[in-house]
């Protein structure tokens, strides 16, 4: 199968040069038949009126009769292309015009193939390059006796013929330079609508190359949601080099310490050993701190995850962990409860503020995510255990601390939830269950 | 307990299976996936350690292959990513628990304890069989609260039989539990072990806690109390 071009302005051009040329042809095919319709209908308009003439000047006794000058000049001259004939109902020739006399087999070009028509009818046909008109009367004569008679007049299709040629040669020059116009306004068309996409592309570049920062300036609507979710990608992908920048001189700057007291502590000290393994769990938990906040990630691209698979597959995971327990954990969802983000980042979310809700509940732990008024993401995690004090819920969510220097107590789980949530611009709210212990809210874009 | 040890690093492996022998565990080891596969289609795991990031095939596509050829054991998987989304891949695959590196053997082997006892349908790793109490995770055995003195090989066969109260396990089956692959396995060992194992646990033979079933194996006849 044949590839489409990668190009847009291509695949426009491409179908503007198959439908412009096929809707010009179509319109032009109309516009001859049109006319020659016009044409044929202006003539047997005036063979009409011929047959009206001849009518006139007719005069039926016992024989048939015209007079010699009729109306119309040409009929009496030669091969000019106007010939009329009189004929009885029996095809007896009455009269034929004497236009016709170098006309080759004249009877049977002007009769052939006029079917019997009944008086006062007509019949029109083109044939052998003669349009030919019959008129069939009931000529009532002055004794009153009826004769039935046909009238047939036919004119030369030679002069219609060239008409034709010549409005399809000059219909043909229209078109032609009506495409030519149309495919130049065209290209001129894409050319132009493309631009904001054009400059898009070379405002990329530009960032690429480091002469430029963001995506600012005026973008028509429809590329508009494009703009905002690459100026989003950007800003996010800036965030996350800033926060591998800083989470890796945090790590390096916390490593150090440890590093520090061993390299200078005494070989032979009875409590090397102890102190030994004191600093490396203090480089563990170090680590582990560092590493975990390194998931979350906060770009927020259209991407919805649902949260209730997510929720379904923690709940399944910590009832195997918490086998144990028998802890009861619900899960449930409202309405359209989608996260915005990276699934992963959801289930770093929920992992950790479920897994402590495990750890701390007597029996029960639940989970809900809402949508809420403002079109935010809301989760609701709770348990029946004995629930965080007032004084331990600032220490817990570390206010004034800095972000390496963890407090006593605050789990990684939780910092790490609230990175993640600081990096979705979020909330996250600690408080009394219904349950009976901690509920902690968190509310997202 | 027979126990199977999957670790690519050569170091740690060898770290878990000196501290798991050392505790009277079997141990079998495995450096890649495709020699675990092995094992656990030829020995009879009780147990197993696996850690996801194996060289050959991931430790998830082990634990699925397992449990999909019916393999049932408890898996405890080690992973060096605390991330959720790995512990609840390799959970959804069919392990049991995790411990995310490092770790403390201690730790590794507190939660092989639980998972035994989540098996065994046992909340305590204290287990009271009447006069009798077997302490699973410290691998002491107590009559009447006096301690009693067991061997290694004398402690595996009693928990061994204890795990499983009122069932005849076959000698079979028990030299398969108790025995690494390299061992001389003669059954006469076996009731040699029975023999100073009933003596010890009830020496005025008034408890009966071990009996032989003919032409099976042995049956442990008290009644575990309680969880």
């Amino acid at each position: 199968m044949t590839r489409l071009p990668r190009s847009l302005a291509s695949r426009l051009m491409i179908a503007a040069l198959i439908l412009v040329p096929v809707t010009l042809g179509l319109a032009a095919a109309y516009l001859e038949r049109a006319h020659r319709d016009a044409l044929d209908a202006a003539i047997a308009e005036r063979l009409q009126l011929q047959v009206i003439t001849l009518l006139a000047q007719a005069n039926v006794t016992d024989d048939f009769d015209l007079p010699l000058m009729p109306l119309e000049a040409r009929l009496l001259q030669p091969a000019s292309g106007l010939y009329a004939m009189v004929s009885s109902d029996r095809g007896e020739t009455l009269w034929l015009s004497p236009s016709a006399a170098f006309l080759s087999n004249p009877l049977e070009r002007l009769s052939d193939g006029i079917p019997p028509l009944s008086p006062g009818t007509r019949f029109d046909n083109e044939l052998g390059g003669l349009f030919r008109h019959a008129y069939q009367v009931l000529w009532e004569r002055e004794d009153g006796s009826e004769v039935p008679l046909r009238f047939v007049v036919a004119e030369s299709s030679a002069p219609r013929d060239a008409d034709v040629m010549e409005f399809r040669s000059k219909l043909i020059l229209w078109l032609a330079a009506m495409l030519v116009i149309m495919l130049s306004l065209q290209l001129a068309i894409v050319r132009w609508g493309l631009t904001p996409l054009r400059r898009l592309a070379e405002r990329i570049q530009q960032i690429e190359a480091g002469k430029a920062a963001e995506l600012d300036g005026d973008w028509p609507r429809e590329v508009e949601p494009l703009v905002g979710n690459l100026e989003s990608l950007l800003s996010g992908e800036q965030q996350r080099r800033e926060r591998m920048r800083n989470t890796l001189a945090d790590l390096a700057h916390s490593l150090k310490t440890p590093l520090a007291v061993l390299r200078s502590a005494d070989l032979h000290a009875p409590d090397f050993g102890s102190l030994q393994q004191e600093q490396l769990d203090r480089m563990d938990e170090v680590m582990q701190w560092h590493l975990q906040r390194a998931v979350g990630a906060n770009h927020r691209l259209l991407q919805r995850v649902e949260v209730l698979p997510v929720l379904e597959r923690l709940r399944s995971t910590l009832l195997k962990v918490y086998a144990a327990r028998d802890l009861e954990i619900v899960v449930a969802t409202e309405g359209d409860a989608r996260f915005r983000g990276d699934e992963r980042d959801l289930m770093e979310i929920l992992g950790n503020l479920l897994d402590n809700a495990c750890k701390y509940a007597r029996a029960k732990v639940r989970a809900r995510a809402m949508r809420d008024e403002d079109d935010g993401l809301r989760l609701i995690i709770e348990d029946d255990g004995e629930g965080i004090s007032p004084e331990l819920r600032d220490t817990l969510l570390g206010r004034g601390a800095r972000a390496d220097s963890r407090q006593e107590g605050q789990g990684i789980g939780l910092a790490v939830v609230m990175d993640i949530v600081k990096a979705q611009q979020g909330k996250l709210v600690l408080g009394d269950s219904a349950l009976g212990g901690a509920r902690v809210e968190l509310i997202l874009a | 307990m027979r126990l199977l040890v999957v670790e690519d690093d050569a170091r740690l492996r060898a770290r878990l299976v000196e501290h798991f022998r050392g505790n009277g565990w079997i141990v079998d080891e495995a450096p890649d996936g495709q020699e675990a596969q092995f094992l656990a289609s030829e020995y009879p795991v009780d147990i197993a350690i696996v850690d996801l990031g194996l060289p050959d095939v991931s430790g998830v596509d082990l634990i699925r292959n397992w449990r999909s050829a019916g393999l049932n054991m408890p898996v405890l998987i080690l992973t060096a990513r605390a991330d959720w989304q790995d512990k609840v891949g390799g959970l959804e695959a069919g392990a049991d628990d995790y411990v995310t590196k490092p770790f403390y053997l201690e730790e590794v082997e507190a939660r092989l304890d639980a998972l035994l006892r989540r098996v065994e349908g046992r909340r305590r790793s204290v287990a009271e069989y009447g006069a009798l109490s077997i302490d699973f995770s410290a691998r002491r055995v107590a009559r009447d609260g006096d301690a009693i003195e067991l061997t290694t090989y004398e402690y595996n066969t009693l928990a061994y039989l204890a795990r499983r109260p009122g069932e005849a396990v076959s000698r079979a089956e028990l030299l398969d539990h108790l025995y690494d692959r390299d061992s001389d396995r003669d059954s006469n060992v076996l009731e040699v072990f029975v023999g100073r194992l009933r003596r010890k646990l009830d020496p005025q033979a008034d408890l009966r806690p071990i009996e032989t079933v003919r032409g099976v194996g042995y049956r442990f006849t008290l009644e575990r109390r309680g969880a």
